[in-house]
């Protein structure tokens, strides 16, 4: 018997796929490719929610999901298997990678159900020349794995100038160094480093914060390490550019007949991560319709906060959430279809823009 | 049901049995991650795309899982 533990492992592995009569071997190349990456054939007008169809990918996370449940009894790979389980969202792979000139208009349709109040629409776009100012080209997501999702999440962000612009804030002293601190409307944390500035955020306590600080270096090309051996610390995300680019916003109310009131807001932004890990105490990864989508929670003293979010296109996010089950959430949201900005507007006369 | 019980009958000729609680052992996110990557032969970043997780979570995961496995597995052939 060979004690080598890859060849453990691979004859294992080949017990495990004679057990399912499933080939769970490495994918052909391109074949798990991201959907969002897709080559672009129709118009924004055509998002529709898609009928589930078999795919290679879904396929494949089933049959891993399915054998691996059977050889060492792992609960369930439950990324896949909340894709099963989930009713699809509003993300269609035909729409992918299509950015709209400027706002994504979405209504949900049909209306019936819904009081559509509250419409809110911004046009601009963030001075690029600040973004250059402000943003050095790197930052992360983090957060501490809670079964099939993440805890203690945290942003961290490189700054080439002071980030310290509004707000109360107060000065801290830490292991590594000082750092000034403000809480509202959500914990950050700012600290010089040589020329740099760094800039965590949580939604979280003020000490994950902290911790983080101790566990973080950045080097000459502003790249950011962290040590990752400390507390179960995950990197989830890792992202280049500015995660906060939320100009070409279009955002409304909807209120249901049992006074429910749920948020739908799309934005410019290049991931959905940013905006949801800011207010939500737990996020998850979801996998429709062939595209990621990921599930944002936060225990309110007066009630769960659920969300649903996703990147429509490469630059485009939407959000849905309230003070409301997650099925509500999912129900307004597989509503949702792109208009054109003069439906919308007249779908909310109301609405202000700036 | 404890993990380990579901497995504890199965015979899997070949292999070592310690094999077999040291994977229960692991982190849900560690099993899959070392499975992935080195029984079936999946890349860190496909397994990343997978789980949804970043390569070099799957990089953490997979290090530690893979210590695990390595502690477990030296201390039960030094018992045999």
């Amino acid at each position: 018997m060979s004690t080598d533990l890859d060849d453990q492992l691979a004859i294992y592995g080949r017990w495990l796929e004679r057990q399912c009569g499933t080939d769970l071997r490495a994918p052909e190349p391109g074949r798990i490719a991201p959907a969002l990456t897709g080559v672009p054939t129709h118009g924004v007008n055509d998002m529709e929610v898609a009928t589930p169809t078999p795919q290679p990918r879904r396929r494949l996370l089933l049959a891993v999901a399915a054998c691996l449940v059977v050889g060492v009894g792992i609960a369930g790979l439950i990324v896949a298997n909340r894709q099963f389980s989930s009713p699809p969202a509003p993300l269609n792979d035909a729409v992918a990678s299509i950015d709209p000139p400027g706002a994504l208009w979405v209504l949900p349709d049909p209306v019936d159900g819904y009081q559509l109040l509250n419409g809110y629409s911004l046009s601009s776009r963030p001075d690029p020349e600040s973004d250059v100012e402000s943003f050095a080209p790197n930052g992360l997501l983090l957060g501490v794995v809670d079964g099939a999702g993440y805890i203690g999440l945290r942003t961290i962000s490189v700054y080439v100038s002071s980030p310290i612009v509004n707000g109360d804030w107060s000065p801290v002293d830490t292991p590594s160094g000082p750092a000034f601190v403000t809480n509202e409307p959500v914990v950050l944390v700012a600290q010089q480093r040589n020329d740099r500035w760094l800039l965590v955020t949580t939604s979280s306590e003020t000490q994950l914060a902290l911790d983080l600080l101790d566990v973080v270096s950045i080097d000459e090309q502003n790249e950011l390490d962290v040590d990752l051996d400390v507390d179960d610390l995950v990197v989830i995300h890792r992202y280049v550019g500015s995660p906060a680019d939320l100009g070409y916003t279009a955002s409304f109310q909807a209120l249901t007949v049992d006074q429910s009131l749920l948020t739908v807001e799309t934005a410019t932004a290049p991931t959905p991560l940013f905006p949801a890990a800011s207010v939500a105490e737990r996020i998850e990864p979801i996998q429709i319709n062939g595209a990621r989508a990921w599930i944002a929670t936060r225990a309110d003293p007066d009630g769960e906060w659920n969300a649903l979010v996703w990147s429509q296109t490469p630059n485009r996010i939407v959000a849905v959430s309230g003070q409301v089950g997650l099925d509500e959430v999912t129900q307004l949201a597989l509503r949702l279809r792109a208009v054109d900005e003069t439906a919308w507007k007249l779908a909310l006369p109301d609405a202000t823009a700036d | 049901m404890p993990i380990a019980d579901t497995v504890e009958h199965a015979s899997i000729p070949d292999v070592e049995p310690a094999l077999i609680p040291a994977l229960a052992d692991l982190s849900e996110s560690q099993r899959i991650c070392v499975l992935l990557v080195v029984a079936f032969g999946w890349t860190r970043v496909e397994t990343g795309e997978l789980l949804g997780i970043d390569e070099s979570t799957v990089r953490t995961h997979l290090r530690r899982g893979l210590t695990h496995l390595r502690t477990a597995l030296e201390v039960s052939t030094d018992v045999h």
